[in-house]
């Protein structure tokens, strides 16, 4: 019997060949996304299983709600933490601390670059799993010693040996491979390359005191609980020491502002709120899931679609072999079996293509989204399972429907020629469907696009072209001061340069340090919450920013560069420019009523300087496109710069380009620069909205060509069903244009239906979705005309095609035919 | 040649099919006049080539030989398109399985005809409401197809092909789906229709249906081997 099953369903696939061949990649083009986005759902959902006793580790999460400042949520916590708990907390069973910073690596004069590295206690290496590939995993052990990742010692050593060979940090502190370890997973929120030993002379050389400063956060800290203990409570007494030791920098506690609580690592990626260390890799998102897998079951869904609307169209070429069945005594059931096993058998088919597809897409479709997609996740166990019952639920979503609609066939009505057109009501509901999901994610693509063009293309209020950062200027106070200096002085009157500013925080780093800010006049409680930024003179000639009232700063000004002068500062009025938003929320209706007032600027608790606002400038953006423009205090402050921002001479960039080298090699002999150029750092804010677009983009795509071919497949068998009664209206005058308006109408009736549903939804998504960025475009509507108009075109265009076949044919030969 | 109450001649008019491996001949060397007015039964055994020349004279196909003539106009090289509007404006056809449109009803398959020309609604339902009294079918005018005898069924059909009001009337077997009353029934309807003025080809099986008509054409194997012309009685 299943013999004979199986042969009927074969043949009838190979009997109708076209359609089931539509069916087939329709299902296979729907599985292969479903695939592809269950590879990458599994994968964010599955983040860091692989670290030994992954289910007991945690990691120390450090709130920070000083009054009057915004809610600092961080991941790293003061150095002493770690190890006092793991001494006095009964449910901590290991604690172990990395620390991280840039350095420039080195290896004789053969190769320098920069690169971040960390600094870890010893056991780090075992509680974190390393992969061990040569050397010992106690190597941290010593101070001297460093750990590679294998990429880390290919690109130092080439082939090798490793093992004993020498890498200089910043230029003066020599360390040894002590072992290479294989590279971590990519499904995991460790990437590092390169571990040092805490005590390492190189992190002393940085001015840090890992092990007795209580009052900076500074190290990630992991704990390996005991397998009986409760995160909650070992928080809660992690919360008790923190509270007991952590002071503020001037030594006041600052107890009720600290919270501390445990982040179990493996939820670390997709609920961790600010832990980013690969470079260009952006933190899980729970929605951006939820919208992918969603998007993916639409498209799968639009795939089945096509199966269930070709089957039941197809019904009625197969009504008398139901009814032959039937009548040599075939139940229901054994049909519905039957019928179900045929759709079983396509979206088998489907689902090798598919698999077939997902593997040779899943390279690209993960430099798409900007994550690896590791193809054998599928053979775990759990993914295999979860796998295989999203196959058998296509099996069922596909085939269930068709089956019960031609099992139920009458045996005595089927072998009467009555014109089949049942069920046709439901397959236009189908249809509708597919086109409003086809419309709707096309708008959709289309206002991301749009969002995406603004974002990269906004008039952000300066002039962002032809600036290069020089990030990684930051030293102490004095250092800092000195080496700005230089280094400006080196740059200036070089070919190519035109402005030359160091700054504490640049336009890309959607950063700024916060500042409460008052008239000095005004009582305490009035402070305003601000954005501050310590920036040098030449900040406003770098960015083109002219004031609208008073001055900016100028060289020429005594004041502006006495900050400057470590020693004489403090005696110093502070010179001020604001911002337009900072006139309105101090309380001054006009910019040039704020010039010459005297502001109290409270920096950290406890510390207050007063300053003089010379000039206001109007509002530009300087943090990306999300947010407000905030309130914002500009000063000079060389102390605190982190970059340089130099703006060069378009029509010498090249000879600019190389002035910076030689300027940087004369002021930094010995470290790498890092440079890049502020409009394409600005653009790479928004890679995960491009990355959305391309998303929405291509599997928009992928939904409206499989509603194509699906409205092929029913084209064709429309068609041909309705030859006899095309060819009546021909006999009867009908000319090639009556018939094709007759299709016309019936094919765009849906799509018509389909873009009146799919525009509110769409509508509401979108808003949805853009309302997440202060700075945004209207939905466009024409955007809905597009993407209606052109699936109703595409429409046209596939009837058009069709009915030109059927109406070659003389419709004396079709009645004749049947009449016969 | 042309006679002055001549309505359609064929002048060595042939068809060949051509498959890929065989031609057959279904029609060879065709020759036959038809004048305005005439009642004409074409008769033969099946494989004669009597429907491959009734859909000639209908226009629903083209000869590949001959001349076919058309009040006066050579229509044997026209294109399916205006083929397709001689047709509308002069010819009504009759299908021995009537080819009503089964979603339709009575009254819009009667109006179908009409659909293609350029006619207003109102006239078209005033035209099918005559039609319709005229083959008694008027009281059906809202059933479906699939609702209506045989018999009531081909009255539709006939009513369909008299909506246009044509010069010329094509029957292919109209009587051949039903039984012998409701046959007579439509016979006599069309003998009335040629009283009043149309003109009818009608191709049959039955001797008896065919005397119905004025003037008999025999065929075989693709040729006319005799005329039979009967005075009206």
């Amino acid at each position: 019997m299943l013999r004979n099953f199986f042969i009927t369903a074969l043949r009838n696939h190979i009997r109708f060949g076209a359609y089931t061949a539509i069916s087939v990649a329709g299902l296979m083009l729907g599985m292969a996304v479903a695939t592809l986005v269950f590879l990458h759902v599994w994968q964010e959902t599955h983040y860091d299983r692989h670290l030994p006793d992954a289910d007991r580790l945690h990691i120390v999460e450090l709130t920070l709600d000083v009054p009057g400042r915004s809610l600092q949520e961080l991941l790293i916590a003061p150095g002493p933490l770690g190890p006092a708990a793991s001494e006095s907390i009964a449910g901590v069973e290991a604690a172990t601390r990395l620390w991280q910073a840039w350095y420039t690596l080195s290896v004789g004069d053969r190769l320098k670059f920069n690169h971040p590295i960390v600094a870890a206690d010893p056991n780090a290496a075992r509680m974190l799993g390393l992969d061990m590939l040569e050397g010992s995993v106690d190597a941290l052990k010593d101070p001297s010693a460093v750990l590679v990742s294998t990429t880390m010692a290919e690109r130092l050593f080439g082939q090798g040996p490793y093992l004993g060979q020498q890498v200089s940090l910043d230029d003066y502190v020599e360390v040894e491979i002590a072992g290479v370890y294989a590279d971590m997973p990519s499904t995991s929120h460790l990437d590092e390359q390169f571990i040092i030993a805490l005590e390492s002379p190189a992190v002393r050389g940085r001015g840090v005191r890992i092990d007795t400063d209580w009052s900076r956060a500074a190290v990630y800290t992991y704990l390996r609980l005991a397998p009986s203990a409760s995160p909650v409570a070992v928080g809660e007494a992690l919360q008790n020491l923190a509270r007991q030791n952590m002071r503020a920098p001037d030594g006041t506690t600052i107890e009720s502002a600290v919270a501390v609580a445990l982040e179990a690592v493996t939820d670390l990626h997709l609920n961790g709120k600010t832990y980013v260390r690969r470079p260009g890799e952006t933190v899980g998102s729970p929605t951006a899931l939820v919208i992918a897998a969603t998007v993916a079951a639409l498209v799968l869904i639009v795939a089945c679609i096509n199966s269930i609307n070709i089957a039941t169209a197809r019904s009625t070429d197969r009504a008398h072999e139901v009814g032959l069945r039937k009548v040599v005594g075939a139940s229901r059931w054994q049909l519905i079996v039957q019928f179900l096993g045929e759709s079983a058998l396509l979206v088998l088919l489907a689902t090798i293509g598919a698999l077939v597809i997902a593997e040779v897409a899943a390279a690209a479709v993960g430099d798409f989204i900007g994550r690896e997609l590791i193809f054998t996740t599928l053979l775990q166990p759990g993914a295999l399972l979860v796998f295989f019952l999203l196959v058998v639920a296509v099996v069922l979503l596909s085939g269930l429907y068709p089956a019960f609609v031609l099992a139920s066939f009458k045996p005595a009505r089927i072998f009467q020629p009555v014109a089949g057109r049942s069920g046709l009501s439901l397959r236009s509901v189908l249809v509708v469907f597919q086109f409003a999901t086809s419309i709707a994610l096309m708008v959709l693509a289309g206002t991301v696009w749009q969002q995406v063009r603004y974002l990269e293309s906004a008039d952000l209020g300066f002039d962002r072209k032809d600036i290069v950062q020089l990030p990684g200027v930051r030293r102490d106070p004095a250092g800092t001061i000195a080496l700005t200096r230089r280094l400006g002085q080196a740059l200036e009157g070089r070919p190519g340069i035109v402005h030359v500013s160091g700054t504490h925080s640049s336009p890309s780093w959607d950063y700024a340090d916060e500042a409460q800010v008052r008239p000095a006049t005004a009582a305490a409680d009035a402070n305003v919450s601000v954005d501050r930024l310590a920036v040098d003179l030449d900040f406003f000639d770098v960015l083109r920013v002219a004031p609208v009232a008073g001055r900016v700063f100028d060289e020429q000004f005594g004041p502006d560069r006495a900050q400057w002068d470590l020693e004489a500062r403090r005696e110093v009025e502070l010179p001020l420019v604001v911002n337009l938003a900072a006139v309105n929320s101090l309380g001054f209706g006009e910019p040039n009523a704020l010039v010459g007032e005297v502001l109290r600027l409270q920096l950290e608790p406890g510390y207050e300087r007063e300053g003089r606002v010379i000039g206001v400038v109007p509002d530009f953006h300087f943090k990306s496109l999300k947010s407000r423009i905030r309130p914002m205090v500009f000063f000079p402050d060389p102390t605190r710069f982190n970059v340089m921002l130099v703006r060069i001479n378009s029509s010498q960039r090249d000879a600019a380009m190389t002035s910076i080298e030689q300027a940087w090699q004369q002021t930094l002999p010995g470290q790498a620069i890092s440079q890049n150029f502020l409009d394409r750092d600005l653009v790479n804010q928004y890679v995960s909205e491009q990355r959305q677009f391309s998303v929405l983009a291509g599997l928009a795509g992928i939904a409206v060509f499989i509603a194509m071919l699906g409205l092929v497949g029913l084209l064709a068998h429309a068609v041909t069903a309705r030859r006899r009664e095309v060819s009546i209206r021909k006999v009867l005058g009908a000319e090639n244009g009556d018939v094709l308006k007759l299709f016309l109408w019936q094919f765009s009736r849906p799509v018509l239906i389909a873009a009146v549903i799919a525009g509110p939804i769409a509508w509401l998504l979108a808003e949805r979705w853009l309302s997440s960025f202060a700075y945004r475009i209207d939905v466009a509507w024409w955007l809905f005309a597009a993407a209606g108009g052109s699936a109703l075109v595409i429409t046209w265009l596939l009837t058009a095609l069709q009915v030109v076949k059927v109406s070659r044919t003389r419709p004396a030969r079709v009645l004749q035919a049947r009449a016969g | 040649m042309q006679t002055p109450n001549e309505l359609l001649s064929l002048h060595g008019v042939s068809m060949t099919y051509r498959t890929a491996a065989i031609e057959t001949a279904a029609l060879a060397g065709i020759d036959l006049t038809i004048d305005n007015g005439e009642f004409v039964a074409i008769m033969g055994p099946s494989g004669c080539g009597k429907s491959t020349l009734l859909n000639i004279l209908g226009m629903l196909d083209s000869p590949t030989g001959g001349q076919y003539r058309f009040q006066g106009q050579d229509v044997a090289n026209y294109s399916e398109t205006a083929l397709a509007r001689l047709r509308k404006q002069h010819v009504g056809i009759i299908f021995q399985d009537f080819h009503l449109i089964d979603e339709l009803s009575v009254r819009e398959n009667i109006e179908l005809a009409l659909l293609y020309h350029d006619v207003s609604a109102a006239t078209r339902r005033q035209r099918a409401d005559e039609v319709m009294d005229r083959v008694g079918i008027a009281h059906r005018a809202g059933h479906q197809p699939g609702q209506l005898s045989g018999g009531q069924q081909q009255r539709v059909a006939v009513a369909r092909a008299l909506i246009a009001a044509p010069d010329l009337i094509l029957a292919d077997e109209p009587t051949g789906n039903l039984d012998s009353v409701h046959g007579e029934e439509v016979m006599d309807m069309l003998r009335g229709l040629n009283d009043q003025g149309a003109t009818i080809v009608m191709v049959t099986h039955s001797p008896a249906h065919a005397d119905w008509a004025k003037r008999t054409v025999n065929l075989l194997d693709g040729r006319v081997v005799a005329h039979d012309i009967r005075r009206a009685i």
